[in-house]
């Protein structure tokens, strides 16, 4: 049996409602508005079960629709890069490079203040995503200076301005 | 290109543990300047929402208050889990008189009720400044009832008929907890924020909910709620005719004190001037006062010490019911 | 009442102190609406302070002006950039972004100004005039009332579906899972928090729709093999970007979702964010050509922007006569009233009569100077789309990251848009639809408060439910709807069978 997108749509909810459900005898509940009623796990277990017969639902269904009509899932033609000698997806390293980006950004924002990460962030996010043909060592230079005083405006806006707070890091 | 990636990798390694190490560092510097305080913005950070009674108390004093200390004060609203998301945070915070947290009796309760393993002792106070307008149990006129026997003994004559709004891990629930304790036999039911508990009284959805004296005055004044006691500790100034739930037996009074604690390891002298120049706006500022006349509230201030007393002992009184509030 | 109402009015055209604040505050409100991640809460806490140094009628018009502002703003972004600006804005997106994408940027935003001002005055002039009854109706509301109307709303989500209804029934049930995560809004004992306190409050709306929208956008650019993002140089700008004709087919469409704003305004206890989806929904389902919602049509835009901008005046309603407020930016208003030492409440027009008025006139005027400047500003805002995306985005990701922050100052919440982004993203791959999930996010915890909730008020009484005739209605009301859409799909795959038969070996 083949899986097609649906089908594995659906087993992975299955999935995730095994562990909801799982994690949802580990609440502890409190018997405060004892007589009657439902407690915190009963909704929980409801929307588990749901998830469950749903998932199991679609998963028959998309099967026998598969069985009935077999269109093969188109392919798309895709840009190959080198990283460290290997032929690798393009957009699959850069998925998980914005992804570490952002988790770089996230875990730096109070250390290294916001006009840092966020400029850190910026510039090579943006550099990350401009198109081949547009690098060069100019873009990267304007790229940087611009990522700078973008941040460092919305930086002077918020703080001085609206007067949030606003990580300042240990630059000061 | 490929530096890039080698860069963005890097980096993304890095953050796990530079955030890591930024969170175990903020409990260690303990830097004190003596009384040299303050030379940069002060941020206050309000444990509940913006709107509510802590807040806009906090923001009417530091009006005055940054003019008197000489740096802007920033007032920040980090609500959420009865004000314990706020206490976390400023429990973290660097200990260098920058950092004060606004919070009130839900650190106790808190505390009693389990969300959290700590209350004031785990700051240093500096003060009371504010007490929120006295809460008090309200009946809608159409029960009938005129006082809180009336209510009491309508709840033994009909058990469970009447329904009593309490929040889990709030102060109304401590008048929930006292009132099954004294003997009355509600229907207690779990209910929004206080604005919610006044449409459903409106609406009869309820019969007996906690409010703030100022936002039901209106409907007292009309004939359509009637007050039947006050859980504050004393009578209140401006309702010198209730009686308070002590008075008829039921053992739950506190007050909104609106409270500032700076980060345990804060120098004591930061502390000091800090709760000095509150007390010199609460008791000398014209201004502030009229503020407060408009809330509906008396002038209120707790120096550090007794505020220190006042958490601990209220702290005691709750934790014997720990088990009621619980409830597991 | 008309004498008072035009004493405020001249009270507010006659300083023009009051004006410039009003103009501040609708500019500044539009402005915070527009960005993604910064709402009109925020605004409004920020300006609070502010307003404390002005007179009674100038803060509170500019409090006022701010949300009106802010209600109108989230059009914006949400037809440009595919990210609602605000939660009142998310079914904005649904047709604005399609139809932006046609090249048709400019009658998009022209229709949601349109809509919104038409919305803005239902609500404004239905709180004027109306007020009283639509009061003590809201009175009529508790639990169970409550648990009909979410019941009814978590109907709806049916028609929020897209081509396989299971799919988006799992993204419903997956979103009110989430909606879960915290303390139990009843005994508050914690679930899912993994012993985590920061996880004890829960997904914060805000950062889950920019996690969703924004975060996942960013992500999905970075992964797609086309990276040169097309610019549209035709924005179709036209007058009030409808035509006549267009505002006579769509005056029933703006007409009922303007009352739909306007009822899930008044009632406090019920997400106002959802205003916007229920008006989609419903004007999804009632419509001739149901299929043609979210291919970019104009129905749709006007749905979901007249309802939200009617849920401004509904929403004032319970504040000004009852003093309840029902969301977080009416919450803040109140705030603004105790502050100037007014308690909205039943006695507020009896004892400050004429500054009730004088915010009437405001809010009225406020409307007016949210078109004139919504309008004036379009040509700016359509630019935003010549900006390339592979610098748009970022940007929009460091902002967002700051509204994410500042709602309760903690990183935590940035780490809350990656986890929504990369969820958004793995949601969009598989072609699992948004808009349930979000929906079953807002709707979820109300579901369950108030069922739980009205449970407790029966105690013995097992069929109060039955006792309660609004309750009953809207409960009816859901059923009728779900039997009803289960029967338009079944009829759907029937033609759609019926059209492969025909196709034969075609295929």
């Amino acid at each position: 049996m083949k899986l097609n997108r649906e089908m594995k749509v659906a087993l992975f909810f299955i999935c995730f409602a095994i562990f909801y459900l799982v994690m949802t005898t580990q609440i502890q509940t409190k018997d405060l508005y004892s007589t009657v009623g439902l407690n915190s796990k009963s909704m929980p277990k409801l929307y588990g079960v749901l998830m469950i017969v749903l998932g199991v639902i679609l998963f028959v269904t998309s099967y026998l629709k598969q069985r009935k009509q077999t269109a093969p899932e188109e392919k798309k033609p895709v840009t190959m890069i080198k990283l460290f000698g290997r032929d690798v997806p393009r957009g699959k390293v850069y998925l998980v490079a914005s992804i570490l980006l952002f988790a770089f950004y996230a875990g730096t924002y109070s250390l290294l203040g916001f006009v840092l990460s966020g400029f850190i962030y910026l510039t090579l996010m943006i550099l990350l995503l401009t198109p081949q043909r547009l690098k060069s060592r100019k873009t990267t230079i304007f790229t940087a200076l611009f990522s700078f005083v973008f941040v460092y405006a919305l930086y002077l806006i918020f703080t001085r301005v609206l007067s949030m707070m606003l990580p300042r890091g240990m630059l000061g | 290109m490929k530096k890039v990636l080698a860069m963005v990798a890097l980096l993304g390694l890095l953050a796990t543990t530079l955030s890591a190490n930024g969170q175990q560092e903020g409990t260690q510097n303990a830097a004190s300047s003596g009384v040299d305080w303050p030379k940069q913005p002060i941020n206050i950070v309000v444990a509940f929402g913006a709107g509510g009674n802590s807040d806009y108390n906090t923001r009417a004093l530091a009006k005055y208050l940054q003019k008197d200390l000489g740096q802007p004060i920033v007032v920040t609203n980090v609500s959420g889990s009865g004000g314990t998301i706020g206490a976390n945070q400023v429990k973290g915070a660097k200990p260098d008189g920058y950092t004060v947290l606004c919070s009130q009796v839900s650190m106790n309760v808190a505390r009693v009720v389990g969300l959290t393993d700590y209350a004031a002792e785990a700051f240093e106070p500096a003060c009371v400044f504010s007490q929120g307008s006295d809460e008090v149990l309200v009946a809608n006129a159409d029960t009938g009832w005129k006082t809180y026997e009336d209510m009491f003994n309508a709840t033994i004559a009909e058990p469970g008929k009447y329904r009593l709004t309490s929040n889990a891990g709030a102060s109304t629930q401590w008048i929930a907890v006292a009132l099954t304790k004294a003997g009355a036999k509600f229907n207690i039911v779990p209910s929004g924020g206080s604005g919610e508990r006044l449409k459903l009284l409106l609406g009869k959805h309820v019969d007996v909910i906690a409010m703030p004296y100022n936002m039901v005055k209106d409907y007292v004044d009309k004939g359509q709620f009637v007050i039947l006691a006050t859980d504050s500790p004393k009578r209140p100034y401006n309702l010198p005719e209730v009686p308070t739930l002590k008075e008829k037996g039921v053992d739950c009074e506190y007050y909104y004190y609106n409270t500032f604690f700076f980060p345990k390891g804060t120098d004591k002298a930061i502390v000091d001037k800090f709760a000095k120049a509150c007390q010199n706006v609460i008791e000398n500022n014209p201004d502030y006062a009229k503020d407060l006349e408009g809330f509906m509230q008396p002038k209120v201030y707790l120096g550090p010490e007794e505020t220190a007393k006042y958490y601990s002992d209220e702290l005691a009184h709750l934790m014997k019911y720990q088990a009621d509030f619980q409830a597991k | 009442m008309m004498s008072l109402l035009g004493q405020g009015v001249l009270t507010v055209v006659g300083n023009p102190g009051i004006l410039l604040a009003m103009f501040v505050g609708v500019f500044i409100g539009i402005i915070f609406g527009a960005l993604p991640g910064l709402t009109t809460v925020a605004c409004l806490s920020m300006f609070l302070p502010v307003t404390y140094v002005m007179s009674q009628e100038m803060g509170l018009s500019m409090l006022t002006a701010i949300y009106i502002g802010g209600m109108s703003g989230g059009l914006v972004s949400a037809i440009l950039l595919n990210i609602p600006g605000t939660p009142s804005s998310i079914a904005t997106c649904f047709d604005g972004t399609p139809m932006a994408k046609k090249g048709l940027a400019g009658k998009a935003l022209g229709t949601g100004v349109f809509a919104s001002i038409v919305g803005n005055f239902i609500g404004v002039l239905a709180m004027i005039f109306i007020s009283p009854p639509l009061a003590a109706a809201t009175l009529q509301f508790g639990p169970w009332e409550n648990f009909g109307v979410t019941l009814f709303a978590l109907t709806l989500i049916a028609s929020l579906c897209g081509k396989n209804i299971y799919t988006g029934l799992l993204s419903a049930v997956f979103g009110m899972m989430f909606s879960t995560i915290g303390l139990d809004k009843i005994d508050s004992s914690q679930r899912f928090t993994f012993g985590f306190n920061s996880l004890t409050t829960g997904f914060g709306l805000l950062t889950v729709l920019v996690g969703m929208y924004a975060v996942s956008e960013v992500l999905k650019t970075a992964s797609s093999d086309q990276q040169e993002g097309k610019v549209n140089e035709d924005f179709h700008m036209h007058g009030l970007g409808l035509t006549g004709t267009e505002i006579k087919s769509q005056s029933w469409n703006l007409l009922r979702s303007s009352l739909i704003g306007l009822a899930i305004g008044i009632l406090p206890g019920i997400g106002g964010s959802t205003a916007n989806i229920i008006a989609y929904s419903v004007a999804k389902s009632s419509s001739k050509y149901p299929e043609k919602f979210g291919t970019g049509i104009i129905d749709g835009i006007c749905a979901s922007e007249s309802a939200n901008n009617a849920s401004v005046g509904g929403a004032m309603i319970p504040l000004l006569t009852l003093g309840i407020p029902g969301d977080g930016s009416t919450a803040l208003l109140l705030g603004g009233f105790m502050l100037h030492g007014l308690q909205p409440g039943p006695l507020l027009f009896q004892n400050n009569g004429s500054i009730v008025y004088s915010i009437f006139a405001s809010m009225l005027i406020s409307t007016v100077m949210m078109g004139v400047i919504m309008y004036l500003c379009m040509r700016a805002f359509v630019k935003i789309l010549k900006v390339p995306s592979f610098i748009l985005i970022p940007c929009i990701i460091v902002l967002c990251s700051i509204g994410a922050y500042t709602l309760n100052y903690r990183t935590f919440d940035i780490w809350a848009l990656l986890f929504f982004g990369i969820i958004g993203l793995g949601m969009a791959t598989a072609k699992v639809p948004l808009p349930p999930f979000i929906l079953g996010f807002i709707l979820g915890s109300d579901f369950e408060v108030n069922l739980r909730t009205g449970l407790q008020y029966a105690a013995s009484d097992h069929l109060m439910l039955l006792h309660r005739p609004i309750a009953l209605t809207f409960v009816v009301l859901a059923v009728v709807f779900l039997v009803i859409s289960i029967m338009k799909l079944r009829a759907q795959n029937k033609r759609e069978l019926a059209m492969q038969k025909e196709g034969g070996g075609a295929v």
